[in-house]
């Protein structure tokens, strides 16, 4: 156990707890307007201040956790088994279809990737499923051009081609014999990729075509610390601080897995 | 070289043509697709609706359709904006220079100050520096750049009242004397500037330290040394240049990101650069400015990557003489 | 030898600090031995016996934040109108730098700062390195590397001269078309070309000292002994002394006049070239003699040297007892108890119990 795990797993488990038993945490209900109590700065009352519908800052911050925990490990999710797989199809079989998935690839790289989304989003009614499915559709590139170029080294190997000889299938030889060999750096990918997912939402929030008002968000929450910049500072130091630690807890823990499952490093 | 030279530009051809098909696939089966809007839309009037019918041959196949849209994208007609009926191209290179100067400003400092920290961290390995800055680049990438924004804005613009915080002008630009509008410019391009590069900053600080350390670990090096070559000339002479081929390419991979964040923050500082007006043309679903600006910049990132490249060919003699 | 001192190392070890492990390993101990002018030496040994080390440490080109060094390296410049020597060495000097007797002068190569030590890398001594392909930097010119070496070294001088001189050096190694071999980068010559090229640049400026940290182990067996024949008279017609550093015994013997033979970090045995040839003391220098595929007849097995190194962290076996104790056929009862000092027979010096008188 390294000193990055550590700190990673920490952070973590304490956002998975929190988004587990918002409903016992949250002093209060997120979305309860108190018109009488606007934008009052923090106090023991309400710990993190309250917004400019009187809402308690503090709860809805807690409840945001469960939007962007599941936006980040499901939109994650599906760029890890998109890029996964391209990229093993494409290393494996090379040829046509390595040229093809790899234009492919160069293409979506090319597209600023937030506008890309910013741009289906528009079109689309802002939900948080549509966001989830949209950033996993944009964001497999990186991966799978990664994976390529490790199974290109793998697939030379001699294990593979005695593999190959004994007759296994490709599917067996695809994921029995080289997926092992590529796992670690797709799971350091992932942690990472929650990070930039729950970045990705929470701009996406604040830009209003996130998650919509009145349920909360870090990124909405954010939009209303601009809106009040000149009065309510707390508004916008909070949610931010909320997301700067949730991205660094997923980095670390990213961090802190590279080092444990790979052996060089040590 | 010539033919290195031509099959990077086939390639580059080869993406353009995807560029554009993604664009307008995107926009075209995504639910509340223009057609779609067309019927709902109260915003548009009825005789933009019947030049988009015939300008965009919304009643034509989806691959016909994007041939005539693709014709007209390679003589740069974009057509014209739901909102106020302007070319979308003028539009456009209105707002383009703004956008220009910002990016061009960042690549620099990105470049400039990213270099100069990993070369200070690579030299002073695991000293103080060193670990300093191995947090700050680390935390710098995990911190949200909309929310430093805001922060620098709530601080520098408002605690401290040092800079301004929206536009390119003060209101009084047009009565300052010469040294004071290009002052006046300056400062507010500092905070825009300052986050914009951000992130590409952290990025490529450790990319040079981890780089340069390799670098210095290798025999040349000692060779160097040995020849009586001063250590700065070593660094920075021998290794640096081994490590600036590689940055290049960096440099270019991180034009979209770039790019991609203006969206966001020159909404928030209110810049008026091309990166709003894609906001504004989102938000109020202008349909040919969002396919306008989304192939342009795509566009602009293809050429900064293919500049990168013929660039990367031409500083790295293992490539150009193969 | 008559001729004139050039190098002279004295109870020299040289320590590297472990940080992971909180331990100093000592790479090399107890390190005697002279360098006279014109002279050609051989350090022999196999890997880990700190060869490459001594190599470094003479230019001081090991790692500085975790080397340690102990003992003198002194050296005696030779060229006699070099007025940076003599300038910065009325700064530098101490008494005892200073001999009235020789009137000679010298440095304790370790006490300088970087300046001094910049001027005598590539100008005084020089070195060549072992695998040439990643010697040179891939992305600079032949000839721009030459030129910087003399324009290190020498302030007032023309582009035009530079240039000859680079074309000059390119010949006298023997490169064919030295004016196409300026302009081509490292990766467009072959192994051979770019040791040539090594050993212009290390050569360049007529050093007292040229260090060959095995410069022909990267190359062909036939490349190897055209190499060193060419280092070997090159160096003979600059009256440069030669520290020549290989694992291959055999190499050696028909280019040095002293042979130094090196394990885990000691002499261990030290003579004149025919001597350690002809008649081997030690039973490391028999071992390593019998190790050579000339002596082995076809169809055997090389020879293997059982076990390895030993723990060069461990300062109780390395000050207390024979260092090759572990590997040694002929090792007794004393060799746990005692180390052997250096014991000298005929002139032949070897660091051995069964020699001692």
């Amino acid at each position: 156990m390294n000193k990055q795990l550590v700190i990673g797993i920490i952070i973590v488990s304490i956002l998975i707890f929190t988004a587990l038993f918002a409903k016992f945490i949250s002093p209060y209900d997120p979305i309860q307007q108190d018109l009488t109590n606007r934008l009052q700065p923090p106090s023991l009352k309400h710990l993190f201040g309250t917004d400019e519908l009187g809402r308690d800052v503090f709860s809805r911050m807690i409840f945001s956790t469960r939007v962007s925990l599941s936006v980040g490990i499901i939109a994650v999710s599906i760029a890890t088994v998109i890029g996964t797989i391209l990229g093993l199809i494409s290393g494996y079989y090379g040829g046509k279809i390595d040229l093809i998935i790899m234009r492919l690839v160069d293409i979506m790289l090319c597209f600023p990737t937030f506008f890309l989304i910013l741009m289906v989003i528009s079109f689309m009614k802002p939900s948080i499923y549509n966001i989830m499915v949209v950033i996993g559709l944009t964001s497999w590139p990186g991966l799978a051009r990664y994976v390529r170029g490790e199974v290109l080294s793998i697939k030379e190997r001699e294990y593979v081609l005695s593999a190959k000889l004994a007759g296994l299938g490709t599917s067996r030889i695809l994921f029995v014999h080289i997926l092992p060999n590529v796992i670690v750096p797709v799971i350091v990918t992932f942690s990472l990729g929650i990070g930039s997912a729950i970045l990705t939402e929470s701009a996406l929030s604040f830009l209003g075509l996130g998650v919509q008002p009145p349920n909360p968000s870090w990124g909405n929450i954010l939009t209303s610390g601009k809106d009040y910049i000149h009065i309510a500072w707390w508004l916008s130091l909070f949610p931010g601080m909320a997301i700067f630690i949730t991205v660094v807890g997923f980095n670390f823990l990213a961090e802190g897995l590279r080092i444990l499952l790979n052996p060089k490093e040590q | 070289m010539i033919k290195l030279l031509l099959n990077r530009i086939v390639v580059l051809f080869i993406t353009f043509i995807g560029i554009t098909v993604i664009t307008f696939v995107v926009i075209n089966i995504s639910p509340g697709k223009p057609q779609d809007m067309m019927d709902m839309s109260t915003r548009i009037s009825f005789e933009a609706k019947q030049r988009l019918v015939k300008l965009y041959g919304l009643d034509k196949p989806l691959h016909i359709r994007y041939f005539n849209w693709f014709l007209r994208v390679i003589r740069l007609d974009f057509g014209t904006s739901f909102k106020d009926d302007k070319p979308v191209l003028k539009k456009i290179s209105e707002r383009l220079p703004a956008t220009l100067l910002l990016n061009i400003l960042s690549l620099g400092i990105i470049f400039f100050v990213g270099c100069t920290i990993g070369i200070l961290s690579a030299m002073y390995q695991n000293k103080f520096f060193d670990k300093l800055t191995t947090i700050v680049v680390f935390l710098g990438y995990s911190i949200p750049r909309y929310w430093l924004a805001i922060l620098c804005m709530i601080v520098f613009g408002i605690k401290l009242n040092w800079l301004p915080i929206s536009g390119l002008r003060s209101v009084n630009w047009e009565y300052l004397p010469f040294v004071g509008k290009i002052w006046d410019i300056l400062k507010h391009l500092i905070l825009p500037v300052a986050i914009s590069s951000f992130s590409g900053l952290a990025g490529l600080a450790r990319y040079v330290r981890g780089s340069m350390i390799e670098q210095l670990n290798c025999e040349y090096i000692k060779f160097a040394l040995s020849k009586g070559t001063q250590r700065k000339k070593v660094v920075f002479y021998h290794a640096f240049r081994n490590v600036l081929i590689p940055v290049v390419t960096i440099l270019g991979l991180s034009l979209p990101d770039l790019i991609g964040g203006g969206f966001i923050f020159e909404t928030i500082f209110a810049y008026p650069g091309m990166g709003r007006l894609g906001y504004e043309a989102i938000m109020a679903r202008d349909y040919p400015l969002i396919m306008g600006i989304g192939t342009i910049t795509a566009a602009l990132t293809l050429l900064g990557n293919f500049i990168a490249d013929i660039v990367y060919v031409y500083v790295d003699p293992r490539v150009r003489y193969k | 030898m008559n001729s004139k001192l050039v190098l002279e190392i004295t109870d020299f070890e040289t320590a590297f600090y472990i940080k992971p492990k909180d331990k100093y390993l000592f790479a090399l101990r107890e390190i005697n031995f002279e360098l006279y002018k014109a002279q050609k030496i051989a350090f022999v040994g196999e890997s880990g016996s700190g060869k490459t080390t001594l190599a470094n440490a003479i230019l001081q080109l090991n790692p500085n934040n975790v080397t340690t060094y102990f003992g003198n390296i002194i050296f005696y410049p030779q060229k006699e109108n070099c007025s940076i020597c003599l300038d910065k060495y009325s700064i530098v000097t101490t008494e005892e730098h200073y001999d009235e007797n020789t009137q000679t002068t010298s440095y304790d190569i370790h006490t300088l700062d970087e300046e001094l030590l910049n001027h005598i890398r590539g100008n005084h001594i020089s070195m060549i390195f072992q695998d040439p392909f990643t010697a040179l930097n891939p992305v600079l010119r032949v000839g721009e590397q030459i030129s910087e070496v003399i324009l290190n070294h020498n302030l007032n001088i023309t582009k035009k001269e530079v240039y000859d001189k680079v074309i000059e050096l390119l010949s006298k190694v023997e490169l064919p078309e030295p004016h196409i071999i300026y302009k081509k980068y490292p990766h467009q010559l072959s192994g051979g070309q770019i040791q040539r090229v090594c050993i212009a640049i290390a050569l360049a400026n007529i050093p007292e000292i040229l260090i060959a940290d095995e410069p022909t182990t990267a190359l062909d067996a036939t490349l190897k002994h055209t190499i060193l024949s060419l280092l070997t008279h090159l160096v003979g017609s600059f009256s440069t002394s030669l520290i020549l550093i290989t694992h291959d015994i055999n190499l050696v013997k028909n280019y040095v006049d002293y042979v130094y033979i090196l394990y885990a970090g000691e002499i261990i045995e030290s003579g004149l070239t025919k001597q350690i040839f002809y008649n081997p003391l030690h039973p490391y220098t028999k071992l390593l003699m019998s190790c050579s595929v000339d002596k082995t007849k076809k169809g055997q097995k090389l020879p293997v040297i059982p076990y390895e190194l030993p723990d060069l962290t461990d300062q109780d076996f390395i000050y207390e007892k024979c260092i090759f104790l572990n590997r040694c056929p002929q090792r007794n009862n004393r060799c746990e108890t005692k180390k052997p000092q250096l014991y000298s027979i005929k002139g032949q010096k070897v660091k051995c119990l069964l020699y001692e008188k």
